[in-house]
């Protein structure tokens, strides 16, 4: 068998709706159209109408990179900028707009956001932002290796890795599929997508050679070719005739899912728990190990996770899982995927750290597609039914560059901490540093001045 | 070659010379003056304006363009002086500027910018109307003060001359003995990510101001041999542009480990930045990007470390050694490990340092902050009994001499300045340095024609007064701490309380 190195294959997805940070005016009053501004400008947001030369063009506010350079350049102070207010009012609680914008930045061309100058953002937070990722000043693989010569996987294990022969099954073992990435795909969550989402999804998953989970009434649109790579999120009722499929997901709901039949019925492929934040409790896991299914799907909704609060609560949920898990022995017999509040691609590496397999991609997707103001499907909670894509391969295109950005990033924060793998990422905080645990180390002797106030609750 | 108008070192003019130039027509401000057309060109404003907003020149009719950088917006409004309330005719307006808002984040918040930019102008503090102190970024350095004890004095920063901010660079017994008047010199940036008119600037300020600037990894420019005894050579880990002789011409040799905004990743510049000239003085083929190695490759552990000590000294017997590190959670392992490889100087670079480019993903997810690892590694040192033997310094974030004055407070010895001397000349913090032409501004570009907007003596001028400012204020905050010497206040945690999120008080959100 020859060596095949894992490749995602990118190309350029232009978005249609590029994101404006500011607008720029010009005043006419003042502007005496001599033409500075074109000069000072290295990014082209000025220049001559062509119709008439003499009288500048409306600036092209996309292009603009907030320099500033025009506005001192100008001889008459008629050149201004102005937050644009669509761009500062787009998404809401993680999806804050300079993560929507490096979204659609991911998405267009798939490779890694690279900027100048310092960080720009709050110094910590709560929730995700409260983490860092530890690094270690030498270690192998050696950096400029981990996007060519020397090889990081990323690959992760779908199903049971049994540490003993276990009869208990009754029929032959089935091994646990390997996926080359640790991202799902999640467009059941919730409703069923329109048809153009549907489709780019599902083929971005083949491409990636990973799963979509997809809804029951979304599955006939899926194609024969595609059906390999899909996972069926269940809704009532149905149990037969997805033999062909990756696999199949039942909601976890206290009493309900027959998972013991559907894993009887569906010996060799995936079953997946879905246990949404709002329902997780023990009694979930105890099912999922009882009924020997190869998946928790651990989930959060948009509202769910809208604000700090409920991250942190995503975030001590996955820890109880990850951590139940691991006392009863039994991490390695099966897998969490966890998806719901991954905007970034640093919430990639830390939902592992905090105890995840692999993540699930979902609410990113709306960023993606363009999905957003004022189409909505932030504030909907889901893609709008009639939600216009007809160009099936720009939307396979522009998930399959996300994936491959985020990818890359993830290589990034393993080859600084000196890990050649993913799996072995999993759980391991001791990779990560917590905000207050941090604090409460370094400010230990510094006394705090009232109002007191918790600095981080997590 | 840039030939500079002067020869140097004339350096002593240049420390005395205030105040800095503005580059630009335009000043980004906070406040907006304007003017209108009902003016009648009285001249009362300008008669009454203490601060030099209006101003008529010398022999004109007209009242020149309002100075709005100088004017101190709604805290004039209950002042004799308020210029509105004089206007005759009413055509005096003053308006936030919109441009403010978009200038700055929380981390550097506008009026942190526009106070470096009046500080380097003029030298000292802005005196009303900017804060100059402290940032929004909720945590660390801006959620901490000092608690300064209950004084009537009033300190007028020129008459604190006695209180002494210098710093001694070597605490062991052996090698050179070097001090700084000052408790901070210039990090590492290379020939690439920045000009070689920075670079000049950059040592001309340290030349006047007897510390040291440093060259980053992209090989020593023959421009800079004048001003070799206050250039740091720095060893990283792509080896670019390193040569027996500039490290030899050294008196400080710095090897760099890891950089704090790209922990783990060694340096970046992308092709569009690698011009020729960039790319012979680092021995490379122009146009491509060039990604240092990361780690060193010839040092696995800890002791190997040693032996890159023990190469600059064969070279250099007489240079100091300094480490620049990364802040990962064993950072305090790796301080000790330094000190007993034997360098006089371990720098600790934390997670929000500036940088020409680096991935989004590491400037805030790899590695603690500065402000979680200097009291880490000083305490840690102190328990090993060798605190007093090796200078810590501090880099990564470190915007204003108050968070300098914070992080001595957290236990560094001084600290390292890096975006702060860029602000000083004319950064606006746009973060488009990485490719393309680089800089609009011709500060972080290798453009032969964008590069000429900062001639050196003026980008010096502009650093050298911010120094002036920073080391004012850090006199200020001594005095009123009732100390004598910077070195005093060195690890005095009790003297910092941690304050509310003011944000969370003001009911104002930082804004991202």
């Amino acid at each position: 068998m020859t060596f095949k190195r894992y490749h995602i294959p990118i190309a350029p997805a232009p978005s249609r709706r590029p994101w404006t940070r500011v607008n720029v005016h010009r005043d006419l009053s003042r502007c005496l159209n001599c033409g500075t501004c074109i000069d000072s400008c290295l990014y082209g947001v000025h220049d001559r109408r062509d119709a008439d030369t003499r009288f500048m063009e409306e600036p092209e506010d996309h292009l603009c990179r907030v320099c500033f350079r025009c506005v001192a350049e100008c001889p008459v102070n008629a050149l201004s900028l102005e937050p644009n207010v669509e761009f500062t009012e787009a998404g809401n609680g993680l999806f804050k707009p300079e993560v929507l914008r490096t979204i659609a930045n991911e998405a267009e061309g798939g490779r890694i956001p690279v900027t100048g100058a310092c960080y720009r953002g709050p110094f910590g937070g709560q929730g995700f932002d409260g983490m860092w990722t530890d690094m270690s000043e030498i270690v192998r693989p050696t950096r400029d290796g981990i996007h060519g010569r020397e090889y990081i996987s990323t690959s992760v294990d779908v199903g049971a890795r049994p540490t003993f022969l276990d009869f208990r099954r009754g029929g032959p073992w089935t091994p646990p599929r390997e996926l080359p990435v640790p991202f799902v795909l999640d467009v059941a969550n919730p409703g069923a997508p329109p048809a153009g989402i549907l489709a780019s999804v599902v083929k971005a998953a083949k491409a990636l050679d990973t799963y979509a989970i997809v809804p029951a009434r979304s599955w006939p649109a899926v194609g024969a070719d595609l059906q390999g790579h899909v996972i069926v999120r269940l809704s009532e009722g149905e149990t037969t005739g997805f033999e062909k499929t990756a696999g199949v997901e039942a909601t976890y709901r206290h009493g309900g899912a027959d998972l013991v039949g559907l894993r009887r019925s569906l010996p060799h492929s995936i079953v997946s728990l879905r246990v949404p934040v709002t329902a997780y409790d023990r009694d979930a896991v105890d099912m999922a190990l009882e009924a020997g299914v190869d998946l928790i799907h651990y989930t959060a909704d948009w509202k769910d996770v809208d604000s700090i609060d409920g991250v942190n609560t995503y975030i001590a949920t996955l820890r109880d899982l990850h951590g139940y898990l691991v006392d009863r022995a039994v991490r390695d017999t099966i897998t969490v995927l966890a998806s719901g509040p991954i905007a970034a691609a640093e919430h990639v590496p830390k939902t592992i750290i905090l105890g995840a397999d692999l993540v699930g991609v979902d609410l990113a997707l709306y960023g993606v597609m363009e999905c957003v103001p004022p189409n909505h499907a932030l504030h909907l909670g889901r893609f709008p039914e009639d939600f216009p894509l007809s160009d099936v391969p720009w939307g396979t295109q522009r998930v399959v560059n996300l994936m491959n950005a985020w990818r890359d990033q993830l290589l990034e924060i393993l080859g600084a901490m000196g890990m050649r793998e993913v799996r072995r990422l999993r759980g391991d905080m001791g990779r990560a540093i917590f905000q207050d645990e941090a604090e409460r180390e370094a400010f230990a002797d510094i006394k705090v001045l009232a109002p007191a106030k918790e600095v981080v609750a997590r | 070659m840039i030939t500079l108008d002067k020869d140097p070192p004339h350096v002593e003019e240049l420390k005395r010379l205030l105040p800095g130039p503005q580059a630009y027509r335009a000043y980004i401000s906070k406040w907006l003056v304007n003017v209108n057309d009902a003016c009648i060109d009285c001249g009362i404003c300008a008669e009454v304006c203490p601060f030099g907003v209006h101003e008529r020149k010398e022999g004109h009719l007209h009242l020149s363009a309002p100075k709005s950088q100088r004017c101190i917006g709604e805290a004039c409004e209950t002042e004799d002086f308020y210029c509105v309330k004089h206007c005759p005719v009413d055509a005096i307006t003053i308006e936030k500027n919109p441009l403010a808002e978009v200038l700055g984040n929380p981390r550097w918040t506008n009026e942190l910018i526009m106070a470096t930019w009046v500080m380097s102008e003029t030298g000292k503090a802005p005196e009303r109307g900017l804060e100059y102190r402290i940032g929004r970024a909720g945590g660390g350095f801006d959620l901490l003060d000092f608690e300064f004890p209950p004084s009537k004095r009033r300190f007028d920063p020129d008459s604190l001359t006695g209180i002494d901010t210098s710093l001694p660079l070597n605490r062991r017994g052996k090698g050179a003995k070097i001090e700084i008047p000052i408790p901070w010199y210039g990090g590492g940036m290379s020939f690439g990510s920045v000009s070689l008119q920075i670079m000049l600037a950059r040592a001309i300020a340290a030349t006047a101001w007897n510390t040291f600037t440093s060259t980053g990894e992209g090989g020593y420019p023959e421009e800079l041999v004048p001003y070799k005894d206050h250039v740091i050579t720095q060893v990283a880990t792509g080896m670019f542009g390193v040569r027996e002789e500039t490290v030899q011409r050294a008196r400080l040799v710095e090897i760099k480990y890891a950089q704090g905004a790209k922990p783990g990743l060694g340096g970046h510049l992308l092709g569009d930045k690698n011009t020729p000239v960039v790319a012979k003085m680092r021995e490379t083929v122009a146009g491509t990007s060039l990604f240092s190695p990361f780690p060193f490759h010839s040092v696995y552990s800890v002791e190997d470390h040693r032996k890159h000590v023990d190469w600059i000294r064969a070279m250099n017997p007489t240079a100091l050694v300094s480490v620049k590190v990364s802040t990962p959670t064993d950072v305090d392992m790796v301080a000790v490990g330094c000190y007993y490889a034997g360098v006089n100087i371990v720098h600790l670079d934390g997670g929000y340092g500036g940088t020409g480019a680096a991935p989004d993903i590491s400037k805030k997810n790899i590695a603690m902050p500065i402000e979680y690892a200097v009291p880490k590694v000083h305490k840690f040192l102190e328990k090993e009994g060798i605190r007093d033997e090796v200078l810590l310094m501090a880099s990564g974030g470190i915007r204003t001499a108050w968070d300098a004055a914070k992080a001595i407070a957290l236990g560094a010895d001084g600290v390292i300045l890096g975006t702060a001397e860029l602000i000083a000349v004319g950064c606006v913090l746009c973060g488009n340095c990485e490719s393309g032409r680089g800089c609009p501004w011709g500060i972080t570009t290798t453009d032969p024609e964008l590069s000429q907007l900062i001639p050196p003596e003026w980008g010096a001028q502009r650093i050298s007064n911010m120094y002036r400012a920073w080391q004012l204020q850090l006199r200020e905050v001594l005095a009123r701490l009732n100390l004598d010497s910077v070195r005093d206040l060195r690890g005095r945690t009790d003297l910092l309380v941690r304050i509310p999120d003011p944000s969370s008080v003001s009911g104002k959100v930082a804004k991202w």
